[in-house]
């Protein structure tokens, strides 16, 4: 049942995000394009101020990825779970934390698809020769011979995906607690919400990462083994740790206390 | 009542302080048509979402066909809510696939067919299609399937004499004859003519269940006429003189 809900939910994601995603390259073509005719025609003005547009392009892309990422995922869960479509999703043949899997699944998909839609709008902007690099093959034998030299390269790099994973997964299980927690109200919901997300917010940064400081952290490992790899892995876990406790009293308030009036 | 398909035991619910049901006791039969008859506020759509899941009980019990109210449940019970419950991106054909997905008793073939008796395509958009017909919808929707329960929650309300009629048809010839409809209304004069039996609910309490042929002939009047007396409140007059 879950992958038949994740086939709505991402097509869901898809039917909204693919218009915003497609803008966005086209946008970044464009802004390449212009650049290219500017330096064509050397428009003095144009060339001066080159650097700073492309800054300012860059960063507007990431930050409009960010926003749309994040507001589509608020918006999937409140509407899709606690508003209107509740009426369909809640009475059909599935159990809660089905529901809500699907939900955080999508939404990892989000930020990983806006990541990669943002990275290849910059790349698109920046004025290089792409098929000289693509066919720079001195360069990739180099990166290649250097990955050969040093295999834990791979490793290292999927820990570091995890890392950004569960840092993905507990921020999104925190806003989900927290919409959940403001529908326990009769009013006010989201005043509620933004409410508990504080509180939450200030529970995981003054109270748990105080806790699980990253001295606790690098004790821990010492004790087992003291490489780098067992530190990321320890810290992903002390990362989702968190995660799985909201998305638990997620599931539990949806189980027990849903009311979607 | 053996092989009952709603079985409900001394069933509370509150919001807050606020009681919705006061300790309902209902048993109802598969292969009836039910009126779940009673004034708005009086706990209808609160007893009809805990029967679909929605809510669940502050105390008391309530099964379907014998079972806790749960995915098994909920596979079998058909339910139309009171309002929309379409996303914004959503074309016909995806509810049809999602009904088709997660209910093995949904009709694909019926469903197409029921829609374009409408006027409505598969392909067509939810989003700016009229309210009525997103009701219409939701009702073929609930009535394309071969449920053992069906949970209709008000769906008369606030549409005109030709769709009431429209939709009793669309419910009378399409439901599962053993399974059980449950009807929620307060427009008796226009199901009374299809229901089999009828609960009276008033302020969260069940104030009469009995077949619609024994409350004839007990009371010598119709359902419609016996509700209006039932249900009657005095209206405050204004003033001084008491007049309006």
């Amino acid at each position: 049942m879950l992958f038949k809900l994740l086939k709505y939910d991402l097509r869901s994601m898809w039917k909204q995000l693919s218009l915003v995603w497609g803008a966005a390259l086209v946008l970044a073509l464009v802004n390449r394009l212009t650049h290219s005719l500017g330096f064509m025609f050397r428009a003095r003005d144009f060339e001066n101020h080159i650097a700073a547009i492309t800054a300012f392009a860059l960063m507007a892309v990431f930050v409009t990825m960010f926003i749309i990422s994040v507001v589509f995922v608020l918006q999937r869960f409140y509407r899709g779970l606690l508003g209107g479509e509740g009426y369909l999703m809640h009475t059909l043949p599935v159990r809660a934390w089905e529901l809500v899997a699907s939900k955080m699944i999508c939404a990892i998909v989000t930020y990983i698809g806006s990541g990669i839609v943002a990275v290849l709008s910059i790349l698109l902007m920046i004025t290089t020769d792409w098929w000289e690099f693509f066919f720079n093959f001195p360069l990739w034998t180099d990166i290649l011979r250097g990955i050969i030299a040093h295999p834990d390269i791979i490793p290292f790099a999927l820990e570091v995906c995890l890392l950004a994973l569960a840092a993905i997964v507990q921020s999104v299980a925190a806003f989900y607690l927290a919409m959940a927690l403001g529908h326990l109200f009769s009013r006010r919901r989201v005043l509620a919400s933004i409410v508990s997300y504080i509180g939450i917010y200030i529970l995981l940064s003054k109270v748990y990462n105080r806790v699980f400081s990253w001295n606790l952290v690098r004790l821990l490992i010492d004790t087992v083994e003291g490489s780098v790899h067992t530190s990321l892995i320890t810290a992903s876990a002390v990362i989702l740790i968190p995660a799985v406790v909201f998305l638990a009293a997620v599931c539990w308030i949806l189980e027990h206390k849903l009311n979607l009036e | 009542m053996n092989g009952a398909l709603i079985s409900c035991r001394e069933l509370y619910k509150t919001y807050g302080m606020q009681p919705a049901l006061r300790g309902v006791n209902l048993e109802v039969g598969p292969g009836r048509i039910v009126g779940l008859l009673g004034p708005n506020g009086s706990g209808k759509t609160t007893l009809i979402k805990l029967l679909c899941g929605l809510l669940q009980p502050t105390t008391g019990s309530l099964a379907v066909a014998g079972r806790s109210i749960g995915p098994d449940t909920k596979a079998e019970v058909s339910y139309l809510p009171d309002r929309m419950y379409f996303a914004d991106w959503m074309r016909v054909r995806d509810l049809f696939d999602l009904f088709h997905d997660f209910y093995t008793d949904f009709n694909y073939e019926k469903v197409v067919a029921m829609c374009r008796s409408l006027g409505v395509e598969p392909q067509d958009r939810l989003k700016p299609m009229s309210k009525g017909t997103k009701e219409k919808v939701q009702l073929v929707l609930a009535m394309a399937r071969a449920a053992r329960l069906y949970l209709l929650d008000e769906p008369i309300a606030g549409v005109d004499p030709a769709a009431r009629d429209f939709i009793l048809r669309t419910i009378l010839t399409n439901y599962n004859e053993e399974g059980t409809v449950l009807i929620s209304t307060h427009l008796i004069s226009d199901v009374e003519k299809v229901l089999d039996e009828a609960i009276f609910l008033k302020e969260g309490k069940i104030m009469l269940h009995a077949t619609v042929d024994e409350i004839r002939e007990k009371e010598g009047r119709s359902i419609d006429a016996l509700f209006r007396e039932i249900f009657r409140a005095d209206p405050l007059f204004g003033g001084e003189g008491g007049g309006l």
